[in-house]
């Protein structure tokens, strides 16, 4: 029998040097990669580092507004209210994305700020990881990760924090909003933002 | 397109609710859909003949006209092959997909035939690296409710015919099975992270994800 499809099909899929880096990355589950001339191009776009180090990415708009969005998703979606897990944090709502991902709307009581959390436990859902190592700016209870902000132009006084990290089985994804300043800077200090991170990585609320 | 009738109207609503107890509010997802249009249901075929035509990279006006107005046996030429990664509730990656085609036939060489083996007819393109979200045509439309009732917030990446529907040329007897296999990934530039979701694969309509294609897979 043969067989014919009707519109040929481009064998080509952008970008080669993403693909290289999946087919090179099959048979572990994290890796950690150095930002070579073929990738930097792609990985640099839209990113910028500082002199402390922070990466600085633009995003589109809609990803400053993730944690009111996050919000809505709940109401609609008849959750929980919200549990007072530990003396320091109150679980606003959860959302589980499957039985190895979730997504929690955590209030830092004493620090009057809203942390969205998403740990995965990437490993159980076969999924690996390369991570580029120019990227990995910060320390998570002695654990190598990113610290981020986003900024978009459309949003000129918003931002959002954004800390990643990977421990044993586990990829923390930890969202945190803020002001710009006038100069562009972000209000909340980074020694905060790391304390209100680890906070919220460790509350019981994620239980 | 054709008009629905008040038949039709009570069908869909009862897939509405089938199909609208899987719509996820807030995930990642990928998944794979091999589809003849001879397996749609005659009630949910018109509205996704409406769909498929405004999400369409080039007009497949034609192609649509031909697949509905077939007879149930010709219905079987027509094929959905497409793989799709998507982020329900929130845009916070780079999403990427990429269908491959494959049928299961038996193959004759030589004078000598084969046992049947899945062969690969067709590799898609893979998507961009992106993030498209559904148009508010679509979503405002009542008569599509049936497939957008939850997904409002819907963002996601495509691979597939850019008609949507492509007509297979082999004869009806022979119409082998098909499979896709999709492979689906991500970039987290808020973390520099590539993320090889692995792969999905489909011999069916998959009608829990229907709607989810979204424009643009090529720009």
């Amino acid at each position: 029998m043969s067989l014919t499809l009707l519109g040929q099909a481009n064998a080509e899929s952008p970008p080669a040097e993403f693909r290289d880096l999946i087919e090179f990355s099959k048979n572990r589950s994290v890796t950690i990669k150095e930002i070579d001339e073929k990738l930097a191009p792609i990985v640099w776009r839209d990113t910028t580092k500082d002199a402390d180090g922070l990466l600085i990415v633009q995003r589109k708009p809609e990803f400053l507004k993730i944690i009111d969005e996050f919000r809505q998703r709940l109401a609609i979606t008849n959750h929980s209210p919200g549990d007072i897990c530990d003396v320091r944090t109150r679980r606003i709502g959860r959302l589980d994305e499957s039985i190895n991902r979730k997504s929690v709307l955590l209030e830092l009581i004493e620090h009057r700020t809203q942390a969205l959390v998403t740990v995965w436990n990437f490993q159980l859902d076969g999924a690996k990881i390369v991570l580029f190592s120019d990227f990995l700016n910060s320390n998570f209870d002695g654990i190598r990760g990113t610290l981020s902000i986003a900024i978009a132009k459309e949003v000129p006084h918003q931002t959002i924090w954004k800390a990643t990290w990977i421990e044993r089985e586990l990829q923390y994804e930890v969202y945190i909003h803020d002001a710009l300043a006038t100069d562009g800077r972000p209000i909340m200090a980074k020694a905060d933002v790391l304390e209100f991170t680890m906070l919220s990585a460790r509350s019981k609320c994620l239980d | 397109m054709q008009l629905l009738n008040m038949q039709q109207f009570f069908n869909i609503s009862i897939a509405l609710v089938l199909l609208c107890g899987s719509c996820q509010a807030q995930a990642l997802g990928w998944f794979s859909r091999s589809c003849r249009w001879s397996e749609i249901p005659a009630s949910i075929a018109p509205i996704a003949a409406i769909v498929f035509e405004k999400i369409a990279e080039v007009d497949n006006s034609a192609i649509l006209k031909e697949a509905l107005n077939a007879s149930q046996e010709n219905k079987k030429k027509y094929l959905i092959a497409e793989s799709i990664t998507a982020d329900y509730g929130m845009v916070r990656y780079f999403l990427f997909a990429e269908a491959r085609l494959f049928y299961y036939a038996a193959e004759a060489k030589d004078g000598v035939r084969y046992p049947a083996a899945w062969q690969e007819a067709k590799r898609y393109p893979g998507s961009n690296w992106t993030a498209r979200t559904l148009p508010t045509e679509l979503t405002a439309d009542t008569r599509l409710q049936i497939f957008y009732a939850n997904r409002q917030l819907l963002y996601s990446a495509r691979s597939g015919s850019p008609q949507i529907i492509e007509k297979a040329g082999w004869s009806i007897p022979d119409a082998p099975q098909f499979r896709v296999l999709g492979t689906h990934s991500y970039y987290d530039p808020s973390a520099g992270a590539l993320v090889n979701l692995g792969q999905s694969t489909a011999t069916d309509c998959n009608f829990s994800q229907w709607g989810v294609e979204t424009l643009g897979q090529y720009r």
